[in-house]
């Protein structure tokens, strides 16, 4: 193997994963944009001439077996790096707003009694929130500002023939865009990317005592969800070309799984390839 | 079709891959044949189970443990087809009758209730490779143990037959466990928005996954290589708390089925 070739890789792979590290440690201390600019393109770019020329210079046979391997062993680094950045770094708050469409006369009336002032009941369902915010196990309350303005403008709910099964939930929001409002709906499995945060249906419930719908939201932000959905796309691609797409050759692998397919016929003298560069590897 | 009906073809099903297996241990070319003509009516009858819950739902019958046990009785027939032409796989055949057979037999004293509301959040195009990856695993893992038990019994000059198909069916089955486990957390992540919740059955089916990997890793170690097939018979056994167990006793899993 070349010796100037390896040594750069080492280098370049060290220069990486510092480089990640630092942008984790800055992340975590509040700066914002580190996951989303330049340095995060150079980074991977890096990583992936680096993986790319490795995956070449440290396989001479360059069969899918062993190319997998890599694939596989580094999907699991980088699903690893991934999570852990998000448990430093990222935000993940539930939250239930008021459905603006479900306060009623009825409830409104109700809650004119109750010693709200009809002002006061028009402002809290039509409100448009800036900020998410959620108290934790240890009672401290954790709020983030958003960077945009929102309300839950409407709630679908559909029930099949037997009229008790959910079949459908579809929550519509508001959002405020240069003073005018665009209505964007959301659904469970279809998460609503917005302003750099991923917006999840989770549940819908009544509010007690009034009766009004509160819709139970997920606000994530993930910096790093690419590299955990990358990390899995290529544990799965390694494993497949691993375990399915398997060398036929028997020198590459001392296991004798596949000496089965080639059988040589009568006569013939068959002679397994050798490695060129160490014979047979036992 | 009526209850009555289903469980009479479920039944006969079970009868058929049993006669077919018992079939398998007599010599001579005519009882292979028989053997081979009561399998695939047995795979036909247990496959009509299947169309018929499809039909009545109107999707891929895989949400309550009733539908998930008969397609997987279909799934068996399915991977040995594989295993018979890429592997040869064809001494194998009388441990995948066996396996359908038990598995339709416990699926004849179940509650058959085929109909069923699809919650929103199984509504997903992830729904039906994550099931359908896992029961090809599933399948696949419960001949390989089924295999490596009977390493312990058989003669000396078998053993090796045994140990490779084995780990055929083994190699065959990591990735699609694999691929299971990973659309699951995919799921979870458009679905919940996270990849991993503990949940009970996630938890257990990452053991088993582990065990696998623990397998196809010690095998390749001198050293460890004659410990390696602990693994199997341990991957089978967390197979069948994930499958079974975590249901019955797991308390409140994201991944209850309605039984």
């Amino acid at each position: 193997m070349n010796k100037k070739i390896s040594l750069t890789l080492y280098v370049a792979l060290a220069v990486v994963t510092a480089a990640l590290l630092v942008m984790t440690i800055l992340a975590s201390a509040g700066v914002d944009g580190v996951w989303s600019g330049m340095p995060v393109v150079i980074v991977l770019l890096v990583l992936g001439i680096a993986i790319a020329v490795s995956l070449i210079v440290f396989n001479p046979r360059r069969n899918f077996y062993s190319i997998g391997f890599y694939v596989l062993h580094l999907g699991i680094v980088l699903f690893l790096i991934g999570s852990f950045v998000y448990t430093v770094s990222g935000s993940e708050i539930y939250v239930s707003p008021p459905n603006k469409s479900s306060f009623t006369d009825v409830i409104r009336y109700q809650m004119v009694q109750n010693g709200y002032t009809a002002e006061e009941v028009e402002e809290f369902a039509s409100k448009f929130y800036n900020e998410v915010g959620s108290t934790k196990e240890d009672g401290t309350t954790e709020i983030k500002s958003l960077g945009f303005n929102f309300r839950v403008a409407d709630f679908k709910t559909e029930y099949y023939e037997d009229g008790k099964s959910v079949k459908y939930y579809e929550a519509t929001l508001e959002f405020l865009e240069n003073g005018e409002t665009v209505e964007k709906s959301l659904s469970v499995n279809h998460p609503l990317y917005y302003g750099g945060w991923k917006i999840y249906l989770m549940d819908v419930g009544v509010n007690q005592p009034f009766g009004y719908q509160e819709v139970r939201l997920l606000f994530k932000k993930d910096p790093t969800e690419f590299l955990s959905t990358g990390g899995i796309l290529l544990i799965l691609a390694g494993t497949f070309m691993m375990c399915l797409i398997r060398p036929r050759d028997k020198a590459v692998e001392n296991d004798d799984s596949h000496a089965s397919r080639k059988i040589p016929k009568k006569g013939s003298a068959v002679t397994p390839k050798k490695n060129p560069k160490g014979g047979e590897k036992k | 079709m009526t209850g009555t009906a289903l469980r009479l073809l479920c039944l006969g099903a079970a009868l058929l891959y049993y006669a077919a297996f018992a079939l398998s241990y007599l010599k001579g070319k005519r009882s292979v044949r028989i053997s081979l003509a009561l399998w695939i009516a047995g795979i036909v009858l247990n496959a009509s189970i299947v169309a018929n819950n499809w039909i009545v739902n109107g999707y891929m019958p895989f949400v309550s443990m009733y539908q998930v046990l008969t397609f997987l009785g279909v799934t068996f027939g399915l991977v040995y087809v594989y295993m018979r032409y890429m592997h040869n796989g064809a001494f194998m055949k009388r441990y995948f009758m066996i396996s359908q057979a038990v598995i339709m037999t416990g699926v004849f004293f179940m509650a058959q209730n085929a109909e069923w509301h699809f919650p929103p959040a199984l509504q997903s195009a992830y729904f039906i490779p994550h099931v359908f990856s896992y029961m090809i695993s599933y399948s696949l893992v419960a001949v390989g143990a089924i295999l490596c038990l009977l390493t312990f019994f058989v003669r000396k000059e078998e053993r090796k037959k045994y140990e490779r198909g084995m780990y055929n069916l083994i190699v065959t089955a990591f990735p699609f466990m694999v691929l299971g486990l990973f659309l699951g957390s995919l799921w979870a992540n458009a679905c919940w928005g996270n990849y991993w919740a503990w949940d009970n059955k996630e938890v257990w089916s990452l053991v088993t996954v582990l065990s696998l990997s623990v397998y196809l890793h010690f095998r390749r170690q001198e050293k460890l290589s004659k410990y390696a097939k602990y693994f199997v018979l341990a991957a089978f056994v967390f197979e069948i708390i994930t499958l079974f167990f975590v249901g019955m006793f797991g308390g409140d899993s994201m991944h209850a089925y309605s039984t």
